[in-house]
């Protein structure tokens, strides 16, 4: 255990330091959600009806979804380049449990996603971003986060374990932070086509952004939100974890 | 001496592609052996069983009296691995990945560890920057050192020169001989018999999945013909008709575009007859007979090429 332990630490260690190589892939991820938030807030900001919400504080739990799965990218990237090119052999052959090298990727992630959340809101606060929860709705609100990226993580880890190469992981993942444009995320759902809104109203995203919508302006969470955010990230996150397992293990039998 | 590496009647299969077929040898402890094998042979193979990567479909192997089968934590902790493609992490520097591998092989001082090694090989000035920056050679350097950290018993090395210009695969043969004398056993493969020859101390030859030839370099000479004849033929149907003609002898190799055939005797003069005779017989002029000194390169292709015709 103690080994364990210290192998977690190292490994934690290395894919935080991957990280901060590669800054830029951290920019990216926050900057152009922010930009694309300045721009709605103002150039659309006039023009949508957003009811009695403040056009920044409806948009930042959209604008969060899209920052949390574009900087998994880098997460399902590097571990595609680990599996990929002859490292893992390197580990594989020393005596360290297999499952070090994933959990290591999923700690730095979390340490991504503190600083990205905080870049984001930061920058949602000067534009106008003015939240009214209290102190226990905001641990409410980072614990669902939590498990969203929990959920996203590991979707990133599994196409970075089961994708050839590191452009399958990038392509995957940005058509996924553009699925958050078919939610309640960035605009009311009630003016999309009939079809688009059922997808937008129903997606695993969208009862997510209404609980921590809700949740961030001191309304009560409506309906089933909360109870389907938590059904639907944690089912995601059980079977991504699985997928990652599983393909891992294909993957290591050779 | 008891060996530091058994190998017993090894055989892999990925799915109907026989590799290794029934794989016998050993490694004495302390030194370097050669596993020697063309493209394909099943060199990198062999490794990936051993460093336990590979689950193998039949035989036994042991390192440091474990099974590579059953024990593969104690075997994991008795060797270290230098792939044949890079295996360091090439967003880190180079002096993070080693103490990297020092904080995962848990030794003390992992940082002191790192400096030691970087001024060993020659790596210090690049230290701080990211692996993936580094040249060929210098790879190569940084992930051998990697394998040096914890005190491994054996130290595989596939390919370890393959890629390298003549200077730094000069370098690399000092940097192995430096290695062994720390009383480390070495194990690598190579495509190239000269390196073999300059390096091991025991030389096994791998093809098509089987021990064909070992021994010292000095045993593998004696395997050598005494002899051998160059031939060379008007054109390719002459020299194919000649390839027939001589079937019975042992051919080191076959020159499709000098339109040469070279084969090994043992160095009578009669056989020099007997072979013109034949090739009259078979109406095959000769436009040239040259007489010529064999190598343990020739004698190498003389051995892969006898055991194709007898399977
Ligand atoms: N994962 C795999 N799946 C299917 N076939 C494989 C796999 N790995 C190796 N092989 C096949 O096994 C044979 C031996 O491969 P191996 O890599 O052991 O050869 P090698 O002697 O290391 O060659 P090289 O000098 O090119 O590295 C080759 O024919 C190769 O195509
Ligand atoms: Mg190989």
């Amino acid at each position: 255990m103690k080994k364990f332990i210290n192998d977690v630490k190292a490994m934690f260690w290395r894919c935080v330091l991957q990280t901060l190589r590669n800054p830029s892939a951290l920019l990216v991820a926050v900057a152009i959600p922010a930009i694309i938030m300045m721009i709605f807030v103002f150039v659309f900001g006039g023009s949508m009806d957003v009811g009695d919400y403040n056009i920044t504080n409806f948009l930042v739990p959209g604008v969060l979804v899209n920052v949390l799965v574009q900087s998994s990218q880098s997460t399902g990237i590097n571990v595609n380049q680990d599996m990929t090119k002859g490292i893992i052999n390197r580990f594989r052959s020393m005596a360290i449990a297999n499952s070090a090298f994933l959990i290591g990727h999923l700690l730095a992630a979390f340490i991504k996603t503190i600083v990205t959340t905080t870049v984001t809101l930061g920058v949602a606060f000067l534009v106008g971003f003015r939240p009214t929860a209290s102190f226990t709705e905001w641990l409410i609100i980072i614990g669902l986060i939590a498990l969203f990226v929990l959920g996203v993580t590991w979707f990133s880890m599994w196409l970075g374990v089961s994708q050839p190469n590191a452009e399958e992981v990038g392509g995957y993942l940005a058509l996924a932070a553009i699925v958050v444009f078919l939610s309640p995320g960035m605009a009311p759902t009630q003016n999309m086509p009939r079809f688009l809104r059922y997808f937008a109203e129903n997606q695993p995203m969208a009862p997510f952004i209404n609980a921590i919508r809700a949740l961030m302006n001191g309304y009560d969470i409506a309906g089933n939100d909360l109870w389907l955010t938590l059904l639907w990230w944690g089912g995601i996150t059980v079977a991504m974890f699985l997928l990652t397992v599983r393909s891992y293990k294909k993957k290591l039998t050779i | 001496m008891k060996p530091i590496v058994t190998v017993e009647g090894l055989r892999k299969s990925y799915k109907d592609h026989e590799v290794l077929k029934g794989v016998s040898f050993e490694v004495k402890e302390g030194g370097i052996f050669a596993l020697l094998g063309s493209n394909g042979a099943g060199k990198t193979t062999i490794i990936n069983i051993l460093a336990t990567l590979a689950k193998a479909n039949g035989g036994k192997a042991q390192i440091n009296g474990y099974d590579c089968f059953t024990q593969q934590n104690d075997v994991k902790r008795s060797i270290s691995l230098t792939g044949q493609y890079a295996t360091v992490d090439g967003l880190l520097t180079g002096r993070e990945n080693l103490i990297l591998i020092g904080r995962l092989k848990g030794i003390k001082n992992p940082a002191e560890k790192a400096d030691e090694l970087l001024a060993k090989f020659n790596l210090t000035e690049s230290a701080n920057k990211p692996a993936d920056s580094y040249s060929g050679g210098m790879k190569r350097r940084l992930d051998i050192a990697m394998s040096l950290i914890g005190n491994p018993k054996v130290i595989f090395l596939d390919e370890p020169t393959t890629g390298l210009d003549p200077q730094n695969r000069l370098a690399m043969w000092g940097l192995v001989r430096e290695m062994a004398a720390l009383g480390t056993t070495i194990f690598l493969t190579t495509q190239y018999l000269e390196e073999a020859e300059a390096l091991a101390h025991y030389i096994a030859v791998l093809d098509e999945g089987k021990i064909v030839a070992e021994g010292t370099s000095e045993e593998l000479k004696e395997l050598l013909p005494s002899g051998m004849i160059k031939l060379t033929f008007h054109g390719s149907e002459l020299l194919a008709a000649a390839e027939v003609a001589l079937s019975e002898y042992r051919v080191a190799n076959i020159n499709s575009e000098l339109l040469s055939i070279s084969v090994l005797t043992e160095g009578h003069v009669a056989e020099l007859t007997a072979i013109l005779t034949k090739l009259q017989a078979a109406d095959v002029p000769v436009l040239k007979v040259e007489q010529e000194t064999p190598t343990l390169e020739d004698a190498f292709f003389a051995i892969i090429g006898h055991e194709k015709e007898s399977n």
